[in-house]
């Protein structure tokens, strides 16, 4: 079968509601940050489709190495957060985070 | 040198004017923490660099018709603009030194006389920011410019005379001050709406000179527009120069301390209503009618009050009564088309009214508060200079020859009867009545000052309670200063063509207004009158003599008993207080009542003001729920609303 | 001009973020004297600012050619990086002595805020999409970890656990949505996708469909970093746990960051108000999360009790307001509408001020700031109290502050835009400031007419006892938003002249790129009354200014109106770039007349 542009995209899409779905019911908060990263690959998988198919020049692809880039930043920044957390709560579950609110 | 202040006049305006104001924000915000010494440097220091800038930029002034500068642009709103630009001219240059000359002699005084109270370091902020709006009032290019200073004077009169705050009798003589001359601002505000309208936005003094040159428009002579608003901006002269009916506040403004009596209730804040009628002189003078009535205010007000200050037995009271009598000759004199006359006799009596009240001040301060002069008595052997001072003074407003106030009021006088409105309905009867009604005070003002003087320093003391003593160096030199300038001002303004140096500096200004009259007089008139008023003004001093220090003293007793209800209802100073009482004070107040229970009570604050906010605050609560605290119910709401906008967008 | 010197602001913000970092290495651990690392970063921040607002406006092109297509710098770039800037000085400033009371290693905090307001730079000059995305995540990465930096707090903990999920989330919604954009058009840039989508050239075959999702994609990633309900959940959370100085940080830089890069996306990419050919149901979008997020805002500011969530919804409220300015584009100029900047200087100045007198307020470890804890405060602390009472009464939008210049001028301006159908939303927010000043004033009564109640013990604290933080340099930064808030009210001109020079340099539009090579051809007749342009392109604009006013007013709202009617064939106006007629824009609000303004001394 010839792999379109189509097909990526709609690759992308599943990978983009799969990681909402991840980060609407992980309570770890490692999980959560996993549905983060597979939107943002969701988005890298899109930019690179784009510019495969020759809809825009190799920008596309240089742009998805600064993402990945990026992304390991995230996550270095989160897992800081993330020990705070257990240092502070002695757990890693998002809901029971919740001592502000309305 | 005269180059070099000549260019740099503009400088030193926003020298003038900013001077106070900087002392007054030291004393202000550092005050209570300064020392005693330091706030008496910042506070007399502030007027005396304001004097000698005001000397130095008059004196660059000289030759020239005016001098402006704009700092910035204050108010630019349509059509309506309004820089911030001072504008001294020759009238503006008198009114600066006026004020701060005799400003920083009053602060020198104060530093005596305030010497023991707490609050030292407020007095001198709020009298500096006083000087300031003064000053902001007097070179105001604008009338907005004048009327915020206008108003910037009415605050610190108000706080002024409720300095002794403590004193309920005192704040609400503050508040009295107050809300009286909001009456008067409400005309002077609606005077200048309608000036707005007519000039399309420019409220500039020379652009309003100018337009009235021109003629044409609203600006007719005679127009009953005209008429309708100098009437409404001479409402706002009437509160501000406490003139019938708007003179009651004046006399229970003495609450205050005695220096702000001299310097704002007597010297300088209460002349701003003559000073607004002379810088418009040319606009006034467009309506005979409004000229008339501003006219028979001034004389009505001059005979009146004099009168009442015949039976006045507090020293701050007949000097009070004195000064709304005063200001009555200067309204006449601009009423009748003698502005310079009039501003003559603004500065002349500065110098005198200022000297009497540190005179009394000084008194006040020997009996240790007791301002009832029948207790009082034989203090000239302990108090030679204020005595030697307060007399000089004396004779100055009763009118004696050779002294200041003889020469000023006699150029009232004479003018009164001698000019004519050029052209308009006004009848001939009044110039006539207006001089028999100011010669009359004229009488009146010699003698009850001369009761004043003998009951205060002649005979012997009647109290046994005071130790009376000479006041500090402090005190008493700004006193001999200002009885030198009671004495010897009369001489810039002789009434003889080609010494009146008075007349010739100021004829830029009222050239204008002056054209508009025609003078009937002759010399012979002039010097005719003169000796009227030297045979009145000795006659009054004799009356005074004989009745409370000479051989008729019994006399004052057995005619206040003759005139009975008259004399009670002098006394009582014509029950006028009582009279607005009744009509508005009281009807006022129960509407008040009524509209705070039904209108302010339950209809704004039950319906108005707490109703919506409850009304919120049922709606927040139920929908503060949604933020529960979770992260993941938050990231959902994201998703919710990215759901939300994709079906909105998407067609 | 000189490339790198034009980079100058960015690299000396960096570089400070960089000389921070060293000094903190080269003092001893528990050096007391670590507060001057506060110092250093607010003067290289603010260094940064006078090289921006000098350098840029006059940039001799909208893009450099060194990094071309990589940042634009010009008056719109140059007002909101010194705005941010100065924000980020001032919560270095108010840190300094916040830092230590609270707990916090001032090294990595100061650091971290110089890095992110490069990052912040970054993101608002950015002239393509990887920059714009590099700069939001330098900048949000550092605002993450700074939210979380007082380790010792689960509140802090917990706002830096939201932010950055939900910042993570809002940033991969952008990163998705350029991806479609860069679908669309092939390009990455701001005018190549312009040019793209006003050109209809898709071959993505989505046709409108693709830059229709990015763009609601791009307007919720927006609304979550400037706080658009219902993009705002995280705000007062955050706000309330985050230390006051990142508060204040968050409240002014990111989200004056947020606006300019959200207005540049609709101005500049989306070209609003024509939307580039698309439906006008993007506007309406627009408008329906400005009113929602006036109207939610406020609501919830009435019932809160915690000084920190107030001012968080208050901040929301203030978006709301903003979207509302940046939804009404004039379309005869199709700049920014001129109240926005001066409203956000504005805004950012108060809230600033108010985030830094709560910052000094939260002494020994405290947080807590619910109402009663500023009871007495004009008793205890009469400037922090008088501060307090100018900031707050300018976010209520009471003269003669700069609050009520800005709401004045902003609501004048979306009227302007079109008076017929804005004036209902003028009305909307008209009244939603009447229901906020319910709770601003609730603040300064608990300041001035409330005593501290007496209680005993631990309470004393939270009852409003507790002294403030004494500390030179944050009584230096409320005192400058203070006295800015007064200037901004009181003396508008000039800032009110430089925020019209911004607005109108907001869009770089392909056409007038175009325009940009034959500018002979535009210019007729009269030369520009504006007062020192803010870029080639705002006198370019000027010049075509006086070219038949009135009529091309009226000429586009006609055509705006005809694309109303037939919204289903919007692409029958989409025109070739370079062809569209230009739009010569009514009399200016912003170029002051040669005689008016606040600058006539």
């Amino acid at each position: 079968m010839h792999v379109t542009l189509l097909h990526y995209l709609v690759l992308a899409a599943v990978l983009f509601v799969l990681g909402l779905v991840t980060l609407a019911t992980r309570r770890n908060a490692i999980g959560v940050l996993l549905g983060i990263e597979l939107i943002l690959n969701a988005a890298n998988l899109n930019l690179v489709a784009f510019s495969r198919h020759g809809i825009g020049g190799v920008e596309g692809q240089v742009f998805t190495v600064f993402v990945i880039a990026l992304a390991a930043a995230e996550t270095v920044v989160a897992l800081a957060i993330v020990l705070a957390i257990f240092h502070h709560y002695r757990t890693v579950e998002v809901d029971r985070v919740s001592q502000m609110k309305n | 040198m005269h180059a070099l202040v000549r260019d740099n006049v503009g400088t030193l305006l926003w020298v003038v004017v900013f001077a106070p104001l900087a002392g007054a924000i030291v004393n202000g915000i550092l005050g209570p923490r300064l020392k005693r010494g330091t706030v008496s440097l910042v506070g007399v220091g502030a007027p005396v660099v304001a004097f000698v800038a005001s000397a130095l930029a008059t004196w660059g002034l000289a030759g020239r018709e005016a001098v402006s500068t704009t700092l910035f642009t204050w108010i630019q709103a349509g059509p309506i603009r309004v820089d911030l630009s001072l504008w001294l001219d020759p009238l503006s240059a008198v009114m600066i030194l006026i004020v701060t000359g005799i400003g920083s002699l009053i602060h020198l005084y104060s530093t005596g006389y305030m010497h023991g109270d707490p609050s030292y370091s407020r007095y001198f902020s709020h009298l500096n920011l006083f000087l300031f709006a003064m000053l902001l009032l007097v070179l105001g290019k604008s009338l907005l410019l004048l009327f915020v200073g206008w108003e910037g004077v009415g605050l610190c009169s108000y706080l002024l005379i409720g300095f002794w705050f403590d004193d309920m009798a005192k704040a609400v003589a503050g508040k009295k001050a107050f809300l009286v001359n909001r009456i008067g601002d409400f005309g002077f505000l609606l005077g200048m709406f309608v000036l707005v309208f007519w000039m399309e936005g420019s409220l500039d003094v020379p652009a309003l000179r100018d337009a009235v040159d021109m003629g044409g428009g609203h600006f007719v002579p005679g127009g009953t527009g005209v008429m309708l608003v100098t009437l409404a901006l001479f409402l706002g002269a009437t509160g501000k120069s406490a003139q019938i009916p708007l003179h009651v506040w004046l006399p229970d403004a003495m609450a205050g301390p005695t220096p702000v009596s001299a310097l704002i209730h007597a010297a300088t804040m209460v002349t701003a209503g003559v000073y607004m009628i002379a810088r418009l002189n040319f606009l006034f003078a467009l309506a005979p009618t409004t000229m008339a009535i501003v006219a028979l205010t001034g004389a009505a007000t001059a005979l009146f009050a004099a009168s009442i200050g015949l039976v006045q037995n507090d020293i701050k009271k007949v000097l009070a009564y004195s000064t709304v009598s005063q200001l009555g000759y200067m309204v006449l004199g601009a009423g009748v088309g003698a502005f310079g006359a009039g501003v003559f006799h603004l500065m002349t009596h500065a110098f005198f009214k200022a000297c009497l009240f540190l005179g009394a001040g000084s008194v006040i301060h020997a009996m240790a508060g007791c301002q009832d002069i029948r207790l009082m008595g034989g203090l000239g052997k302990r108090m030679p200079w204020t005595r030697a001072t307060f007399l000089v003074s004396t004779l100055a407003i009763a009118g004696v020859p050779l002294l200041s106030g003889f020469f000023s009021k006699d150029e009232i006088l004479y003018k009164t009867l001698a000019l004519q409105p050029a052209s308009g309905p006004v009848a001939g009867w009044i110039g006539p009545l207006c001089f028999a009604m100011a010669l009359a005070a004229a009488l009146l003002t010699a003698t009850y000052m001369f009761r004043l003087y003998f009951l205060t320093f002649s005979g012997e003391l009647r109290s046994h309670h005071a130790h009376p003593h000479e006041s500090p160096a402090s005190m008493t030199i700004p006193l001999v200063v200002l009885a030198a300038g009671a004495a010897l001002a009369g001489y810039v303004g002789l009434p003889i063509e080609h010494l009146n140096f008075w007349e010739h500096w100021l004829h830029p200004v009222f050239e204008d207004g002056a054209a508009r009259f025609v003078s009937t007089g002759s010399h012979a008139l002039e010097y005719g009158l003169m000796g009227v008023s030297t045979v009145v003004a000795c006659g009054g001093i004799a009356l005074a003599w004989a009745l409370w220090r000479g051989p008729l003293t019994h006399v004052p007793a057995k005619a206040a008993a003759a005139a009975g209800g008259f004399y009670r209802l002098v006394c009582d100073r014509y029950r006028i207080d009582e009279l607005y009482d009744a009509i508005a004070i009281r009807p006022f107040q129960a509407l008040a009542r009524v509209t705070h229970r039904w209108l302010d009570a339950f209809g704004i604050d039950a319906v108005l003001v707490n109703g919506p906010p409850r009304a919120v605050g049922w709606i927040g609560s139920i929908v503060r729920v949604a933020a529960n605290g979770d992260v993941q119910a938050y990231a959902a709401a994201l998703f919710v609303g990215l759901a939300v906008l994709l079906w909105l967008v998407i067609p | 001009m000189n490339d790198l010197l034009l980079c100058a602001p960015i690299l000396v913000a960096a570089g400070t973020g960089i000389l921070v970092m060293a000094l903190d290495l080269l003092s001893g651990r528990d050096d007391p004297r670590k507060g001057f690392l506060g110092v250093v970063t607010a003067a290289g921040l603010a260094i940064a600012a006078v090289l921006a607002v000098t350098l840029w406006p006059g940039a001799p092109a909208f893009e450099m050619s060194f990094l071309k297509g990589v940042l634009i710098v010009d008056g719109f770039v140059a007002f909101f990086s010194a705005l941010v800037l100065a924000t980020g000085a001032a919560a270095a400033l108010l840190a300094v002595d916040h830092l230590p009371e609270q707990g916090i290693e001032p090294g990595a905090f100061q650091t971290l805020l110089a890095f992110s307001a490069t990052g912040a730079l970054a993101f608002v000059a950015a002239a393509d999409l990887v920059t714009m995305f590099l700069g939001l995540e330098v900048m949000s990465l550092a605002v993450y970890a700074l939210a979380a930096s007082k380790r010792s707090s689960g509140f802090a903990t917990e706002a830096g656990l939201k932010y950055f999920v939900l910042g993570g989330l809002a940033s991969a919604f952008l990163l998705f949505g350029v991806a479609f954009l860069y679908g669309a058009t092939g390009s990455l840039d701001l005018a190549g996708i312009a040019a793209g989508l006003a050109g209809g050239a898709s071959s993505a075959g989505a046709d409108r469909v693709l830059p229709q999702v990015a763009l609601v994609l791009l307007l919720v990633a927006m609304g979550f970093k400037v706080a658009a309900v219902p993009f705002h959940f995280w705000t007062p959370d955050v706000y309330e746990g985050a230390p006051t100085p990142v508060t204040a940080y968050m409240a002014g830089a990111v989200k004056a960051a947020g606006f300019a890069v959200l207005s540049r996306l609709i101005l500049t990419v989306y070209q609003a108000p024509s939307w580039g050919g698309l439906p006008l149901s993007p506007a309406d979008a627009l408008l329906g999360l400005a009113v929602l997020t006036m109207v939610v805002g406020n609501v919830l500011g009435v019932v809160q009790d915690d000084v920190k969530r107030i001012l968080a919804y208050s901040s929301i409220a203030h978006a709301g307001y903003l979207l509302l300015g940046v939804w009404a584009t004039d379309p005869a100029t199709r700049a920014l509408n001129d109240g926005v900047p001066f409203y956000l200087l504005a805004y950012v100045a108060a809230t600033v001020g108010a985030f830094g007198v709560v910052s000094l307020l939260g002494a020994r470890g405290e947080e807590d700031m619910r109402l009663p804890r500023l009871a007495g405060l004009s008793k205890r602390h009469p400037v922090l109290a008088a501060v307090l009472l100018v900031c707050v009464l300018s976010l209520a939008g009471i003269p003669p502050f700069g609050g009520f210049m800005g709401k004045f001028n902003l609501f004048k301006a979306v009227l302007a835009a079109d008076p017929a159908s804005n004036v209902t939303w003028v009305v909307v927010a008209v009244l939603n400031s009447l229901v906020a000043l319910y709770y601003y004033l609730r603040i300064l009564l608990y300041a001035y007419f409330r005593e501290p109640e007496v209680v005993s013990g631990d309470d004393v604290a939270a009852a409003g006892h507790a002294p403030a933080i004494r500390s030179a340099p944050a009584w230096a930064a409320i005192g400058v938003a203070a006295l800015a808030s007064l200037y901004l009210g009181i003396l508008p001109g000039r800032m009110m002249a430089a925020s019209g020079s911004a607005a109108s340099a907001a869009v770089v539009r392909p056409d007038l790129s175009a325009a940009l090579a034959a500018p002979a051809a535009l210019a007729p007749g009269k030369s520009s009354p504006a007062p020192a342009p803010a870029s080639p392109t705002v006198s370019r604009r000027a010049a075509v200014r006086d070219a038949g006013r009135d009529a091309a007013r009226d000429a586009t709202r006609n055509d705006r109106d005809a694309a109303r009617n037939d919204r289903d064939a919007a692409h029958s106006r989409s025109a070739a770039p370079g062809t569209r007629p230009p739009r010569p824009p009514r009399p200016s609000r912003f170029a002051a007349p040669p005689a008016g303004g606040g600058s006539g001394r």
